[in-house]
Order: structure tokens, then sequence, then C-alpha cells
């Protein structure tokens, strides 16, 4: 559905994005993941046809966007950053502007923008834009992103001006979205976020992709535990003496012995339980730990 | 997807609406329309007075010629008008309602330069700031259709102030019993139509400082800045700087070009004549005629250097244009004398065609500055940056 082949974005001989090749699939809930500056924003406004490429091409639904921009703007909707209205339109009036640049019928474009802005809980909201909150002004980006029924939704930092309550609902409507077979492109350097939403992740670094997969295919990756390995942490009130397992493939102690991180090949807290109750030894806690999508974020830009 | 026409139409729409609903506008352009009714006030009222001078005269000739007599009160072979006598020949001409409009055509310049540059100052710069640019641009619609639609909302804008502004004007006229003949009416037509242009040209200079300006504040500074050096200031030393480069102008002779003779006897006369004659003397006609033609040359050369200075001055253009239509100050010299030598009257009046085929340069101007401005915004924003 989204393809790059080596594309380049060069701003005075600095390169945005920098040979860039990145596929996502139809239906997708794709996050692409990167510190501030690192090309994500960039890419997206190449994506949706807002700026060209130094090199390279970028298709959408199989589109040459540079070649075609505008059939590509009337498949796709596209939440900017920090997204800005027209200060003396209402948000009816606002997206009637907007859905003016599609083909609807009068009566289809009046029944839509009542659609999208019950949506977005922005129903009956008469008074003009430049009164807005951020929160609901990013509300309406979504609605205006909407506004055409796109096929690929383009969403940057989505959820960048929303309270928790407006965060919860974005994240319904993401999935709602892709149930309904949208294919949706999330730029965020907020981790969380993309892990509750995104099916694949791609993390962007100087320009580059240097990784792309599902959450639990980076967090293996990159989180420095093997595919078959597991990782304890137990706690005690007492100092804890030396462990033996046939499963054990590390174990590292704190400096009082009251914490311990085991390494081994299978899940054995309740042999490790057995024998820290033979010794006596009173637990505070064992929990097995499960890698982050931190971690494996950090990880990948440790290296 | 939804036509170029339609797209177009769209943003024109919206910028239309935008306009006259918008506060600044609607000050300014009510200030405008004060001052322009005011200032045609000011001219139905000079016209009204002319025409009772004119009326004035022509019963005075009327009166010396059912008695005979020369005119009463009246030096030999000359008429009394306001501020002087016109001498013998002097055929008074009932003034025109073309008149009404000089003060008009003196501040149009002034206030079309505040409503054309409060148009245009922000109309890309603000949707920079408040970053509906970007949302604008992410739906399908071209970025030169963006700034088409601004410009063609902007002059659509211009064309029914201007529209509305003269229609009260005659509105006005008609209302003072001054009915314009056709000729006349065609010229108010034409004094309209050069001034939306105008309007045009200012509008262009707003829109292109706000293209070039992200901060809308720097575009008004920026804007009436460009119109104040290239309207006020480069006109005003076009003449000095010409005179540094071509000189001083030649030295006027100091013989007199006349000397009073007395009169020459000749054969016959008796008696002779008393009253003096103007004599020439043939070397001082000769020293003349070279200072004439020297301060010609002069004049010629000077000329293109201080009008090249004003060539970018839409006001400098919009003031040539009116006074070859009678209207402005230049054009008003004619009727403000009030007539003029019956021998040096044309047998009918020069062609509308003819008029403005002898300010074809200033027309071309006028049309060319605006498309210069609007050129340099297009250019600037096809490569604006919009991250």
């Amino acid at each position: 559905m989204i393809r790059t082949e080596n594309l380049t974005k060069d701003y005075n001989g600095v390169k945005a994005v920098d040979g860039l090749n990145l596929e996502v699939e139809e239906g997708d809930i794709f996050g692409f993941l990167g510190p501030n500056g690192a090309g994500k924003s960039t890419t997206m406004l190449m994506l949706v046809g807002m700026i060209e490429p130094t090199h390279g091409k970028c298709f959408v639904n199989d589109i040459e966007v540079s070649k075609d921009p505008l059939s590509v703007k009337n498949i796709v909707g596209y939440l900017p950053e920090d997204i800005g209205f027209y200060s003396n339109m209402t948000a009816e009036e606002n997206l009637d502007y907007f859905a003016r640049f599609y083909k609807i019928e009068k009566s289809a474009r009046k029944k839509k923008i009542e659609e999208v802005l019950e949506l977005v809980n922005l129903g009956g909201v008469t008074k003009k834009a430049g009164q807005f909150s951020r929160g609901m002004n990013q509300r309406l980006g979504m609605a205006q992103a909407l506004i055409n029924d796109p096929k690929i939704l383009f969403l940057d930092e989505p959820t960048a001006n929303l309270d928790p309550e407006s965060v919860f609902q974005y994240r319904n409507l993401v999935k709602r979205l892709s149930d309904e077979g949208k294919t949706i492109f999330i730029v965020s350097h907020i981790l969380p976020e993309v892990s509750n939403v995104c099916k694949t992740i791609g993390i962007i670094k100087e320009g580059k992709l240097i990784a792309k997969g599902t959450l639990d295919e980076l967090k293996k990756e990159f989180s420095g535990i093997g595919e078959d390995q597991k990782q304890m942490i137990i706690e005690a009130f007492d100092p804890i003496p030396d462990l033996t397992h046939s499963d054990i493939l590390k174990i590292k102690y704190s400096e009082d012995r009251k914490r311990v991180v085991i390494e081994s090949t299978s899940d054995i807290r309740e042999d490790i339980s057995g024998i820290l109750l033979e010794k006596h030894i009173r637990m505070k806690g064992m929990k097995m730990h499960e890698p982050t999508l931190e971690e494996a974020f950090l990880s990948i830009y440790k290296e | 997807m939804t036509s170029n026409r339609n797209r177009l139409t769209n943003i024109v729409r919206k910028e239309f609406i935008d306009h006259i609903r918008s506060g600044k506008f609607i000050i300014v352009f009510l200030i405008f329309l004060l001052l322009s009714a005011y200032s045609l006030h000011g001219g139905i009222n000079m016209y009204h007075d002319a025409l009772d001078r004119y009326k004035e005269h022509i019963e005075r000739i009327e009166d010396a010629e059912d008695t005979g007599m020369p005119m009463p009160a009246i030096p030999p072979g000359a008429v009394h008008i306001e501020g002087g006598w016109i001498h013998e020949g002097w055929m008074p001409e009932r003034p025109s309602a073309l008149y009404a409009f000089m003060w008009m055509s003196e501040i149009m310049p002034v206030l079309g330069a505040i409503l054309a540059v409060v148009m245009g100052f922000d109309l890309i710069s603000k949707e920079r700031q408040d970053r509906t640019l970007k949302t604008l641009l992410s739906h399908p619609i071209y970025r030169d259709e963006i700034i088409n639609g601004k410009a063609i909302g902007g002059v659509l804008v211009i064309i029914v102030a201007i529209g509305m502004t003269f229609g009260i004007s005659l509105a006005m006229l008609l209302i003072s019993d001054i009915v314009p003949t056709i000729g006349e009416f065609v010229n108010i037509a034409l004094f309209g139509i050069i001034s939306v242009i105008l309007l045009v040209s200012f509008f262009s200079i707003g829109l292109m400082a706000s293209v070039l300006f992200k901060n809308s504040g720097s575009s008004i500074i920026f804007a009436f800045g460009i119109i104040l050096v290239i309207a006020l200031i480069l006109p005003a030393i076009g003449q000095p700087v010409a005179g540094m480069i071509i000189g001083d102008p030649p030295e006027i002779p100091e013989v007199p070009m006349f000397r009073i003779a007395p009169p020459p006897i000749q054969e016959g006369d008796d008696p002779p004549p008393e009253e003096p004659v103007f004599k020439i003397d043939p070397l001082v006609e000769k020293e003349w005629e070279e200072w004439h033609r020297a301060n010609e040359a002069h004049w010629d050369r000077k000329m293109p250097i201080t009008e090249a200075f004003a060539i970018l001055s839409p006001a400098t253009h919009f003031g040539e244009i009116s006074a070859e239509l009678d209207i402005g100050m230049g054009g008003m010299m004619g009727i403000m004398m009030g007539g003029g030598m019956v021998d040096d009257m044309p047998v009918e009046d020069p062609d509308i065609f003819d008029k403005l085929g002898a300010v074809w340069m200033n027309i071309l101007a006028l049309f060319v500055i605006p498309a210069i401005f609007f050129a340099i915004a297009y250019t600037k924003f096809m490569k604006l940056d919009i991250r």
C-alpha cells in the first residue's frame, strides 16, 4: 500500500531522509518511530505529496506520489503535527471548505461533515475554531483527515495535544478505522502510544530505516533477550544465597544480594521459589520481565 | 477529484468572503468610501462654481453682442474671469462633469494603497502563522491554485469596492443635477478601471510581502516601505539625480528677446504711427533659438532618467492617465481656465482611443507593475518551505 524506494530529501546539503526503503502493507497500523529530527515528518510530507523528494520514489496505492500528488491526496487523509484551522470559521465551515476540494455532492458533504464531527466529539460545537483548545483542534484535525473517507491515514504525532480521555478515544478510533480496512501510518516519538496501537513499527535514525517489524519482533531482537530465553527478577527481604538450576544461563546479584536477575531457557519461577522457601528466605516478589519497546528503542539508538 | 476550475473557485469564494467579512477591510473601506464621497462633494461644489462663471461669461458675451459695444467694464479685447483677464478671442467652455472627480483622483493613490495593502499583506503570512497552509495543502489542490485563488479573490473585492465607490459617486452627481455626457461617462468608466488596476498594483505588493515574510507585522511594514520607495522616494530623487548626470540646463540669454523700438516710418505714413512696436534683433533671435534648442535637448536627455526613476510608481502612471482622461490636476488645467482661445480649439474633441494612445506606455506600465510583483509572489510561494 505504501512503498518507498531509496527515498531521499536533502535540505541545503543536509539529508533529512537518506535512501529510505520502506514497505507498509494494506490494513496495517504502522508506527514510524524516531527522535526529533530523525526524518519521520519529512518522510510523511513526501508520502502525502506535500514536498518532493530530492532522489528516489514513493508510491501510495501504487501511484507515484511526485508524479500524481493530487490522485494520492484524494485517497489519503493527513493530520499534520500542530494543525491549524481558520480561526474565523466554525468547525463545520472549516470542514466544508476542505471537503469542497473533493468530488462530494452537497448533501453527502453535509452528512459526512456531521458524521466525522460526531466521531471526534465535536458535533454541535458552534464556536469559531479560534476559540478551540489545542485538544479540540487536534480532534478537528482528525475529522478533516477523515473528510474524504480515505483509504490511508497519515497521522503526525496524533496524541501530542490530547488529554487522557481523548487519547483513549483516539486509540479506539484508530482501531475502528483499522477494522474498516484502512491503512494507518503514524509518526510519533511517544513510544507507549505507538506500542499501544501499532501492528508494525519502523525505527528511523538520521534519515535511515534501521529496524522494522512487529512489536514482539523488535522487542526480542533489540532487548538483548533471545527468542527462547526468559528473564526473571527476584526480590527478597533477606540476602539471597547462590542459586543453581540447569536452565539458568546467566544470573546477576545486586550488591546486598536482595535482588537477583536470572536469564534462563525456561520459566523456572516455581523451582526458584521452592529453593528460597527451603532456605527460609522471605521473598518480597518474583516476576517475569517482558522486554519493552523503550528498551528495544534505546538499544537500537545506542548501536 | 474536482476539476481545476472548482478547486480555484473554492479558494476564490473563501477569499472573497474572508475579505468582505474582515473587520480591518470593512473599517478601511468605509474610510475610503467616506473620503471619496467627501472629495467628490468638494468636486461637485467646484463644478457648480465653474458652471456659474461659465454662465456669467456667456451672459456678458451675449450682452456685448446685443449692444454692439465693447464688453462693459472689461478692458478692450479681454474678458474677466475669476482670477484675471482673458484676452479677446477667448471662448468660455461649459465645465465638464469630470471636474467633480478632481480630488478623488488625488486621494485614490493614497487611500487605494492603504486599502489594497490591508487586503494583501497577510494573505499568506497569516496562513503560515496559523499553520493553515499545511492543512490546506494536504487536500487535493496545487500550490499555484492557492496563490492564484487568493489573487483573484482580492482583485474581485477591489472591483466590487471600486464599483461601489463609483456607483455612489455617480448617484451623487445625478442628485447634484450633474448629468455626464456619454463621452464623460466613458472617461469616468475608464477612470474607474485604472483605479482598479492601481489598487491591484498595491494589492500585488501586499501579497508579495505576505509571501516573503512569515510574520504579518514585518509584511505590512515591508509593503508600505516598498510603496514609499517606488511611489515617493524614487520619483523624488529622479530629478536631482538626472541633474547630476546630465548637468545644469543651458543658461538663459542675458539679452531680452524683444525690444521696444520707435515705430518705423514708412513712405506714405501721414501722420507717422504713434505707438511703439516690438522689435526682434536677428542676432538676439538666433541666440534665443539656440537656447531653445539646447534647452529642449537638455530636457530630452533628462526626461528618460526622471521617468526611469518613476517607472515602478503606479501612482505616477495613474496620474498621467487620469490627466489624459481630463480627470485630476493635470487634466483640470483647461477646465480651470474655463475655456480656450477660439483659434486654438480643436474642431472636435480627440477620440478616446487617441487619448489612451497618448498614454499607452503608462497603461502598459500599470499592467506590468502588478504582474512583476505577482510573479515574485508566485515564484517565492511555489518554493516555500512548508515544514
